[in-house]
């Protein structure tokens, strides 16, 4: 299996450095075509469902985790913290919920709506960019900004529901190295930046295996990513608040 | 193969190819970045400020020198929304009709000795998210923009111009296409500016504006000339003419105020500047003819600091006048009171005098915003009480100094808000409440006796320095005098003293270089007048033009810098504020003025420091700062014998007028300059500098100190508080060669082993600013030529016997990286539960050593090391530390091995569930596993916690063993006695109930009755986990 990736990995590279040429004053469209080419957005499109294990560490704490998403767009992410199962946010294409060990209740209860609409974004398996015109959203370029010292395309992606997402590409490698958005936290608003990296090719679709969130500039967590399953068996039931039927 | 070793070749090529030399820049810092530890509990000074006047929550205040900010709620909290651009902040204007048009003109109008200069105008259309560059770039000031009520792409600009020279970018600009062209509509000459404009929002065709002629050297200050005048317009700007006669004086004016009343059509006043018959005037017939309302002290104190006048939008009579303090006329301008004494209220007024922006709600009048000297107040009962605002960082120091405590403390002097001094970390992040105030007045040097923290000793301005003991506050005047052979002292505004670079020696410098061996009990005076004396800079007693101002601020020919030899006490060199620089080779016996040795020095230039090297006894280097003549180059010189030769050793990527210049304390190539502009880093010794931008704005940056023991570099900002970056001894690793490389370390220090910073319970709201701590984690360092995007990276970590103990996400960013590694291993293995365990939610530090640090990086591993230690200076011993860490890994292990038995009863018990569900199972066989499944819930209740909802305050093993644990890995020293044997006890109750599970699996009962019976049924026996299964998952 490593193999496979490494050889993948070599060929994604060499696909980057002959499309650099073409590099300067490119459009929104030459930028995302380029883009899904690098990342093997085909293959993904042919994917019904991915499991991901890996380890979120915040605060000094190490936090196994696992998030499974499946077509259309349900999602589930799953932590053990402190010996307690916690499910930070689930979906299943019309409800969000989450069950919070923390607060003493193991009941399931419903996401807020900043939550909930965080949670139907990552139920989308290929991401907001792909066929976003189908999807509602808007995209535009901004153009070129640095990111900690590295050039990138400043994409502004105007969610369907009104909620605004940056994705800066790398100009050379042509995928995504931070993404950052608003939030707001009970009223309060919040700026998030995830920095995205280790990205490796998975069946043909290239997966970052670290991601880092800053909030207000201070790391609040980092994930890694070691473990991704394609097309786990799983039933949409999986996704559903328990107790309910429907 | 072949095809293979092609294409291998072809990537080889590829990744060389792009390959170029790497040169040091911004961002081969990387991950070093600066952190504010505030202080905004005095703040600083406030230049402008607007409010959305539809929804009067939302505030963007100007600083003079800090940066623009926005609040949401009111000014309880703040967030800097222009950090990219000039610090300097003149005027912001509110385009009311599309409240997220925002216009920001920089550069401040107040024009004290100490202000800073802007650089045009800027707009934002989405609340300050971003913002455009909308021209007038050389104006230096900007005093008032008005957005037309009705036309938001109508712009007017009042241009105050350049301070310190002539320039023609000034006067009244007007822009028809939202700031794409301007023309200029009014203007007088070049040493006039415009420093007011107000536009009647009945009739927006009709403006006034106020010319002001002023000029200011670094000796003297002229408001007032010719130039000055009070202006109209009757065409919305397109002309203008200058009023005289009809009730208004008939003599030179200085600095004009105007403001156009909202309520009363045609009612105008104007705050006039003049020697006779200067004081508030009022027109109600717009401007035809004038009455002369006031002239007492209130209207009339420091125009050139205070010419403000703002008329009430909702009430006819109403108008204020922010001063020294806040003054109200409720009889449209007759008699002022100050608005804490006008509603009759006793008690308020505990505000900053020195007022210069201001607001007034036209949803409710009685909300007032008033920017300060030291922040931003808020009043909600029309002034009578206010409240300040505690989260605005933009403090204003011109010195910075450190002590030898730990933690050890900061401490500098501030413009208008005293000396402070704050530790540089606190638990939960360092707040308001940590700063203590050491002095008052002006603040500038301030610092601790050398080996006693509780003597203090600090400044006020023009060379008022005291000593004081810092627990009873008790104050001793230690400023030496003239003596007969002497003349009057003169001293400078920011008046230099200091300690020898040893600590025995105290220096002050006026005009001579005066040292004392107690303290400033007794000065010795080491040298004749060092400055040029000239008596033309001497003059300060006149300063001011039309309305006198001789607070020191304009003292001049001072001694304005010292610097002892670190190789030789009697090598002292010495700056002033005329340009002179003079050294003494045997204690001040005799001086050699060297600055004329300085091919292309700067007329009037100012020596802004002198600092004798570290590493070479004739080597020193100067800064000059000639802005205060209209000169805005960036001097910087270095010497190595003397002063007989000079080199300029700046280049074009400094920007700013440079203010202080130091040494690394161990790398004599490594410079750190602080200019108008921010912090420039030289790796080469001056021969090419970088921009240091790691969270650090284009702040004044007015002084630096590298804290010898921590290697923090500690930054005194004029603007942004106190900034630190931490241990920047990786620094001294950057060279040229290391860029080449792709993946490099560089030096880590020891790091000390400390136990969690302490925890303080405080609940001060939202509104408090709190600064970052310095990491509390080992840190690993490193350099990478470009970001890490494809493949594997990551860190592992191992110890001296070569095993593996954890692994870490990498940092990836081009540049220096810097990866906190959590030196705890990995929690307790508790018993699962519905419940957290907070007492075991970290594990144990690992114990002192030297640790391998592998960088895995594709197919490529670096190593390095990095050594953890216990601090030398703990309190705790090593016998202590020693009986901790036993009874640490012991409560661990019994906390895992309590995980283990209950992980095989829940094991069991959560298949025999399953089974259960198993329809087919014959009724005896479920009634066994029923049974047995009672009899392990029996034992699983007595080893966790299982009740659920709320505070059960129900402890089981699990929860009293995560307690002692967490007790004992929570404090560095020894545990107490009860908790090590209260440990042995509970571990007896998990053997015995280990010994109970023990016993059910291997019965008969077990083997023979359940599993044989589900082998009967046909169906899986029970499995048993194993120890290593149980260890090994996740």
């Amino acid at each position: 299996m490593k193999r496979i990736h490494t050889i993948s990995i070599l060929f994604l590279m060499l696909s980057i450095f002959t499309m650099q040429a073409f590099a300067q004053d490119e459009s929104l469209e030459e930028i995302l075509e380029t883009h899904f080419e690098v990342v093997g957005q085909e293959n993904l499109a042919e994917v019904n469902a991915i499991k991901q294990t890996g380890t979120v560490m915040t605060q000094g704490l190490s936090i196994p985790m696992t998030m499974m998403i499946k077509r259309p767009n349900m999602m589930r992410i799953n932590a053990n913290i402190g010996g307690a199962e916690a499910v930070f946010m689930a979906y299943d294409g019309t409800n969000g919920w989450a069950v919070q060990p923390w607060t003493g209740s193991i009941d399931p209860i419903d996401l807020p709506e900043d939550q909930l609409r965080d949670a139907m974004q990552q139920s989308d398996i290929d991401g907001p960019l792909f066929n976003y015109q189908e999807k509602g959203h808007t995209v535009e370029l901004e153009g070129v900004e640095e990111v900690e010292g590295t050039e990138t395309y400043k994409l502004k992606v105007t969610l369907k529901g009104g909620n605004v997402l940056y994705y800066y590409i790398d100009t050379e490698a042509y995928v995504p190295i931070k993404m950052t958005s608003k939030t707001m936290v009970q009223g309060q608003e919040f700026e998030q930046e995830q920095f995205f990296s280790n990205y490796k090719m998975v069946e043909g679709f290239a997966v970052a295996h670290s991601i880092e969130t800053k909030v207000m500039g201070n790391t609040a967590m980092q994930i890694t990513v070691n473990e991704i399953v394609v097309n786990p068996e799983i039933e949409d039931a999986y996704f559903k608040k328990p107790g309910t039927n429907n | 193969m072949r095809n293979l070793t092609f294409l291998a070749g072809f990537i080889v090529l590829l990744f060389s190819f792009p390959t170029q030399a790497q040169r040091i820049n911004s961002n081969t810092f990387g991950a070093i970045e600066a952190r504010q530890i505030g202080p905004a509990v005095m703040s600083g000074r406030i230049a402008a400020l607007d409010a959305v006047n539809t929804d009067d929550r939302i505030i963007y205040i100007g600083a003079a020198s800090g940066g623009v900010w926005k609040s949401t709620n009111r000014g309880l909290s703040f967030d800097p929304i222009f950090d990219d651009y000039i610090m300097s902040i003149g005027a912001i204007a509110i385009d009311q009709n599309h409240p997220d048009t925002v216009w920001v003109g920089t550069g401040e109008p107040w024009p004290r000795n100490s202000t800073s200069v802007g650089m045009g105008v800027y707009k934002t259309t989405d609340g300050g998210e971003s913002w455009k560059f909308m021209g007038l770039e050389n104006s230096e000031r900007i005093a008032r923009i008005i957005v037309h009520p009705e036309d938001p792409n109508t712009v007017y600009v009042a241009a105050l111009g350049t301070l310190w020279a002539p320039n023609s970018v000034r006067g009244v600009y007007k822009t028809n296409d939202g700031g794409r062209s301007w023309m200029k509509v009014l203007y007088v000459d070049e040493n006039t500016g415009a420093a007011d404009i107000s536009i009647d929002p009945n009739n927006p065709d009709i403006m006034y504006a106020g010319m002001w002629d002023f000029r200011r050297k670094a000796w003297t200050f002229r408001s007032g000339g010719s130039g000055s005048g009070l202006f109209k317009s009757i065409d919305g700007g397109n002309s203008w003419t200058k009023l005289s006669g009809n009730g208004l004086p008939d003599e030179e004016f200085g600095r004009i105020a105007v403001s156009a009343s909202p309520v009363v059509e045609g009612r105008v006043y104007a705050l006039i500047e003049a020697k006779e018959e200067g004081g508030l005037y009022r027109s109600d017939d717009s401007g035809a003819t004038w009455e002369k309302m006031n002239s007492t002290s209130t209207v009339k104190e420091r125009p050139f600091y205070f010419s403000n006048i703002y008329a009430d939008p909702l009430d006819s009579n109403t108008v204020y006048k922010p001063s020294f303090n806040i003054n109200v006329s409720k009889d449209a301008g007759e008699t002022f009171t100050l608005t804490f004494a006008a509603g009759g209220v006793a008690g308020g007024g505990n505000i900053h005098v020195d007022h210069h922006a201001f607001y007034v709600s036209p949803e409710d009048n009685q909300r007032l915003y008033l920017g300060t000297d030291g922040g931003l107040y808020v009043s909600n009962d029309g002034g009578a009480t206010w409240q300040f605002s505690r989260d605005l960082p933009i403090s204003q120091f011109y010195h910075v100094n450190v002590d030898n405590q730990t933690p050890y403390w900061v401490y500098g002097g501030l413009q208008d808000n005293g000396s402070w001094a704050a530790p540089n970390v606190s638990p939960g992040g360092i707040e308001n409440k940590d700063w203590v105030n050491l002095g008052g007045g002006d603040g500038f040097n301030v610092f601790t006796a050398p080996d006693d923290p509780n003597i203090v000793f600090w400044q006020s301005q023009g060379g008022n320095v005291r000593r004081s003991f810092r627990d009873t506050r008790e104050s001793k005047d230690i400023k030496p005098f003239k003596e007969e052979n002497t003349d009057e002292l003169r001293f400078n505004w920011n008046t230099p003293i200091l300690f020898s670079p040893d600590g025995e020696r105290l220096y002050v410098g006026a005009q001579y270089v005066y040292i004392s061996e107690d303290m400033g009990d007794s000065w010795t005076r080491i040298s004749d007048d060092l400055t040029t004396n000239n008596p033309e800079k001497q003059k300060q007693y006149e300063s001011g033009g039309i309305t006198i101002d001789n607070s020191t601020a304009e003292n001049n020919t001072t001694i304005f810098d010292i610097s002892e030899s670190p190789f030789d006490q009697d090598i002292i060199w010495v700056g002033t504020d005329d340009g002179n620089i003079q050294v003494t080779r045997n204690g001040g016996r005799k001086w050699a003025e060297v600055s004329k040795n300085i091919a292309n020095y700067p007329v009037d230039g100012w020596v802004s420091s002198v600092t004798a090297s570290k590493f070479s006894k004739s080597r020193a280097y100067v800064t000059v700062d000639a802005h205060r003549v209209g000169n805005m180059g960036v001097f910087v010189y270095k010497t190595e014998n003397f002063g007989k030769d000079w080199t300029l050793i700046t280049d074009v990527n400094i920007e700013g007028y440079a203010h202080k210049l130091i040494e690394d304390v161990e790398n004599e190539h490594l410079l750190f300059l602080g200019t108008e502009f921010g912090l420039y880093v030289s790796f080469d010794q001056g021969a090419h500098w970088v921009r240091f931008k790691g969270n650090l704005p284009k702040v004044s940056v007015r002084d630096l100190v590298i804290h010898p023991a921590e290697d923090d570099l500690v930054i005194g900002t004029h603007g942004r508080g106190i900034m630190i970056i931490d241990d920047i001894s990786p620094l001294r690793g950057i060279s040229a060669e290391l860029l080449q490389q792709d993946v490099a370390f560089l030096q880590m220090k020891p790091f000390l082993i400390s136990g969690p910073f302490g925890f303080e319970q405080t609940f001060s709201g939202d509104g408090e600013f709190s600064g970052n701590n310095p990491s509390q984690t080992a840190e690993i360092t490193y350099y990478l030529k470009r970001r890490h995007i494809f493949g594997d990276m990551f860190l592992e970590i191992y110890d001296e016997d070569g095993n593996f103990l954890k692994k870490l996400p990498a940092g990836k960013r081009k540049g220096i990286n810097r990866v906190s590694f959590n030196i705890r291993k990995d929690p307790p293995k508790v018993p699962r539960s519905n419940t957290l365990t907070f007492g075991a939610l970290f594990g144990p530090a690992y114990p002192p050593g030297t640790y391998t640090v592998k960088l895995v990086k594709g197919d490529e591993v670096f190593e390095s090391e990095i050594t953890l230690q216990f601090d030398p200076d703990s309190r705790h011993t090593e016998e202590d530390r020693k009986i901790r860490l036993e009874a640490v890994n012991r409560a661990y292990d019994i906390l895992g091995e309590l995980g283990f038995v209950d992980g095989q009863v829940v094991h069991v018990m959560d298949q025999i569930d399953d089974m259960l569900e198993d329809s087919t199972l014959d009724a005896s066989v479920t009634s066994n596993l029923e049974k047995f499944h009672a009899s392990l819930d029996e034992i699983h209740k007595e080893l966790v916690a299982t009740q659920t909802g709320g505070i059960t305050g129900e402890e089981k093993l699990r929860e009293r063993i995560s307690n002692i644990y967490g007790s004992i890995v929570n404090y560095q020293g020894r545990p107490t006695a009860t908790q090590v044997s209260a440990l042995e006890l509970l571990n007896t109750e998990v053997l015995s109930n280990k010994s109970e599970v023990e016993r059910l699996f291997e019965s008969d009962n077990f083997a023979k009755v359940i599993q044989q019976s589900l082998a009967e049924a046909g169906k899986k026996p029970i499995e048993l986990l194993s120890r290593e299964e149980f260890f090994e998952e996740d």
